[in-house]
């Protein structure tokens, strides 16, 4: 018994487990977290390392080898939007003879910005119904439109602009000059989206931010905050932080 | 990928072999035919993967069994019911399916009949069995464990090696604690398990009486009767005297309580022995002749220098006695030498001829017995244990026509030929001779060993040994001295010696040796110096401690690396405790490391740092000390 207990207490000891967050986490949707836990003794393995995370989520390692790092991934739900905290994480288990569980729960520093359940919507806010896809192209010049016209090269433009074909005709070297396809960004204004209340309010405008700030700028208008429209995914966490923050500061 | 579940129906199946087999010379028919069927029968559902038999099926068909051994049992019979029925039910739970529950029980019912057959035959073959058992059961509790996480649980062969290694480690880990806890762990005085133990069916080699005549030819019975630990003794002295034969009519020698008061008088050297008898029907305990003083709890001591038990000494037992040998007791005083001439109301007249031959031959005892002595030795007397003489006149034809017989047929008339010559005498049973084991520094002594001889009284000396039985013409062939051991006996005495081992320290080993051993220890601590130990002492001690010193220097070679080294590993092992980062024991960029920190602190540590070590450069003790003061900030506790 004295051998059991003290190898069920060094299996559980020196064990560091750790939580990492996705990207982007809903309320209401589950969101796959990586759950770690590090094994940092110098020669002995460890053995049927439960790890529980809050709400209940396990996992469960048979062996995590000594100085080595197991993981997975535990899918977890948060009802509410803002800021959650990770909480802790309870190491527990029942070797070596499964007589007794020992455990021991490890806080885990930190927290994850949940952002709110995205809510489908038509509106993009401002009370107009969005414009569809090019109906609100605007010209400019660059590169990835159509072929607008052919210029002399004034030698600020690149090399590969240069129309070879048309400049071996004449004396004169002659460019392309491209338009650029460019959207009218999209300013989401939190108090003109339909919906009953804050929250469905906010979940439509994480919807929005969600759909289109991959494809157009999206900016936001919280009351008196403006956020300037941008695009891309770093831009697009960017609203949805504040969106999920919102009214929390 | 190996499921652990089928390793662990393997271990089930060999700990139940290992609790069933050292019990299957003992069981009775039926449930020795269970058993095999239920093996044989929950191998082939183990192999199918389906099990017929419901658990409630088993559960049920146990009951009966249980019912009717129950009834068998009775405090004459105690063993066989309870080894039958945990038989019975081990080859049950065997043929059923082997869940995480039904295992455990197998377990402890091999452990429970493993015990049991410890009640037939307690040898080290037991020890053996009991070891294997405690190894597999401790790798497969390991195993029932993975198992009862997930039963369909599949690992890696390299991790399965390393599951079977640390099961593996448990019980060796455990086994010098066993040996620390087996001697100090508090005994009982009597055994909890004594009342099941059968009654013993062995006798020692003599018997309460001694009746020459009675049998044509005896049978040699090897089997062992005790054990002497003591210093090796000239083999003239190797008699172990047992009982005494007073009274005889003629044929037959038998021992009466009412003895007459004896004053021993015991001078010269003494022989301290410690003696382990085989179980035995016989209360007498033996030693080597003759027994001073005997240590052991409710032993009486008759005034013949006979001691018996007052209990039955039916369970293994240890007693240590002091002896002194060489054949001579001194008395202090003369003895009632009435008792010791009483004979039957006739002799045969060849008898009373020869007495008369003896009688005028010599006035005093001591020249009657040279004279008969001289009458064995010419007369062609032989030692033999075949064609004895049998019958009423048993003793007349072996002393006129036989003229062979075994130590009964010489002691007896030796005795009669004496006491009817007017010296007072008398038989001692016991043993002669045994086989010196040099490893275990013992005597092995076996019931063919048995031997009887006279004790005559010499009026001025005392009881004097004298062994007729030394007088035939081939008593040399017989008791050979100079034969040396052949293999065959060095080998088993061997063999013994283990078997001594065993049950000199694990089966004897009880309350009273355990006080024994506390009183030997407390009384050797009382004579200790304490600053003669401190002394003698030192020497190892300081080279001990200058060991660790060494140790703990190789393990830290901190204490010899560079100050930017060991700033560095403070700062690492700072980071992995204060905030939880892993820095893959320095695999991990330090700016990366900043990064993740995302802190102050550790920003400026790695700034300074990197600034001079990544610059090939050596720190200066400004930098130094600034790394020291921000290491110290980032350990200080946070204010929350």
């Amino acid at each position: 018994m004295s051998v059991t207990g003290l190898a069920g207490m060094y299996n559980i000891k020196k064990m560091i487990p750790d939580l990492h967050p996705p990207d982007e986490v809903f309320a209401g949707i589950p969101a796959p977290f990586r759950v770690s836990v590090r094994n940092i003794k110098r020669s002995l393995p460890s053995f049927l390392i439960r790890l529980e995370c809050h709400a209940g989520q396990s996992l469960v390692f048979p062996v995590v080898l000594q100085n080595a790092e197991s993981d997975g991934t535990v899918l977890f739900t948060f009802g509410q939007r803002g800021r959650v905290s990770l909480g802790r994480i309870t190491i527990s288990s029942p070797y070596p003879v499964g007589f007794f569980t020992r455990f021991w729960s490890y806080e885990i520093d930190g927290t994850v910005v949940v952002f709110p359940r995205p809510l489908e919507t038509l509106s993009g806010g401002g009370g107009e119904e969005s414009p569809a896809t090019g109906a609100a192209l605007r010209p400019q010049r660059g590169q990835s439109g159509e072929l607008e016209r052919i210029s002399l090269y004034s030698g600020s433009e690149p090399l590969r602009m240069i129309h070879w074909k048309l400049s071996a005709r004449g004396h004169d070297l002659l460019v392309k000059g491209f338009g650029r396809s460019v959207v009218a960004p999209l300013v989401i204004d939190l108090d003109a989206l339909p919906g009953q209340g804050v929250e469905e309010r906010l979940s439509r405008a994480a919807w929005l931010v969600q759909r289109w700030v991959r494809e157009r700028p999206v900016g936001l208008l919280l009351g008196d905050r403006v956020h300037p429209a941008g695009m891309g995914k770093q831009h697009g966490l960017k609203l949805l932080r504040e969106l999920a923050l919102y009214g929390s500061d | 990928m190996v499921a652990i579940r089928s390793l662990a129906t393997i271990l089930t199946y060999v700990i139940g072999l290992c609790g069933m087999v050292p019990l299957f010379p003992w069981l009775a028919a039926f449930p020795l035919v269970i058993l095999v069927v239920g093996l044989i029968s929950g191998l082939m559902q183990d192999v199918r993967g389906s099990w017929h038999l419901k658990p409630w099926m088993q559960n049920s068909a146990i009951v009966p069994v249980f019912c009717y051994y129950a009834l068998q049992f009775s405090r004459s019979n105690p063993v066989d019911p309870v080894v039958s029925v945990l038989a019975i039910m081990l080859a049950v739970r065997l043929s059923g399916e082997k869940t995480v529950r039904y295992s455990l029980q197998i377990y402890a019912l091999s452990m429970f009949c493993l015990a049991s057959s410890s009640l037939f035959d307690l040898s080290p073959i037991f020890l053996i069995f009991l070891g294997l058992l405690l190894f597999l059961v401790a790798i497969a509790l390991v195993l029932l464990t993975f198992q009862n996480q997930d039963p369909a649980m599949t690992v890696s062969m390299a991790d399965l090696k390393r599951i079977l290694f640390s099961g593996l480690l448990m019980p060796v880990l455990a086994v010098p604690l066993m040996l620390v806890f087996f001697p100090i762990m508090p005994r009982t005085q009597m055994p909890l398990w004594n009342f099941l133990n059968p009654p013993s069916s062995r006798t020692t080699g003599y018997a309460d009486t001694v009746e020459p005549g009675s049998q044509s030819s005896i049978a040699d019975s090897r089997s062992l009767a005790f054990r002497a630990e003591m210093p090796r003794q000239p083999i003239s002295n190797l008699y172990w005297r047992g009982t005494v034969f007073n009274r005889t009519d003629g044929n037959k020698w038998i021992r009466t309580s009412r003895i007459p008061t004896e004053q021993a008088e015991f001078s010269g050297h003494t022989v301290a022995q410690v003696i382990y008898p085989e179980p035995s029907v016989s209360r007498v305990l033996i030693a080597l002749d003759r027994p001073i003083a005997l240590a052991r709890q409710r032993v009486t001591r008759a005034q013949d220098g006979v001691f018996e038990l007052a209990g039955s000494a039916e369970r293994r037992m240890i007693y240590t006695a002091e002896s002194q040998p060489g054949g001579l007791i001194g008395q202090r005083k003369s003895i009632n030498r009435q008792f010791y001439l009483q004979l039957p109301d006739r002799l045969p007249s060849r008898v009373m001829s020869l007495v008369s031959e003896i009688v005028r031959a010599g006035k005093d005892d001591q020249a009657r017995v040279e004279f008969l002595e001289s009458y064995f030795r010419n007369g062609g007397y032989r030692y033999s244990t075949k064609d004895l003489a049998t019958g009423d006149r048993a003793l007349e034809q072996f002393l006129f026509e036989k003229k062979q017989g075994h130590c009964e047929f010489f002691a007896s008339s030796f005795a009669l030929l004496l006491r009817a010559a007017g010296v007072p005498c008398r038989l001692v049973g016991g043993y002669l001779g045994g086989e010196y084991n040099e490893l275990g520094g013992y005597y092995l002594i076996t019931n063919d060993k048995a031997h009887v001889w006279v004790e005559a009284f010499i009026e001025g000396s005392g009881w004097m040994r004298i062994d007729p039985s030394s007088f035939a013409a081939n008593a040399g062939e017989v008791w050979s001295p100079t034969a040396s051991p052949g293999f065959r006996l060095r080998v088993t005495l061997l063999l013994d010696s283990l078997n001594y081992v065993w049950n000199r320290s694990v089966i004897t080993y009880d309350l009273e040796q355990q006080v024994r051993i506390v009183t030997r220890v407390g009384s050797r601590l009382e004579g200790l110096n304490p600053s003669k130990i401190v002394r003698s002492l030192a020497p190892y001690a300081a080279g001990a401690l200058l060991c660790a010193g060494l140790l703990f220097a190789a393990g830290r070679a901190s204490l010899f690396s560079s100050r930017e080294q060991r700033v560095l590993r403070r700062f690492l092992r700072t980071i992995e405790r204060e905030f939880v980062i892993s820095t893959g024991e320095g695999g991990v960029g330090l700016f990366e490391i900043a990064a993740a920190a995302d802190n102050g602190l550790v920003s400026d540590f790695v700034a300074i740092y990197a600034g001079a070590v990544y610059r090939d450069r050596r720190l200066t003790d400004d930098e130094y000390a600034r790394l020291q003061q921000l290491l110290r900030e980032m350990r200080a506790p946070k204010k929350s």
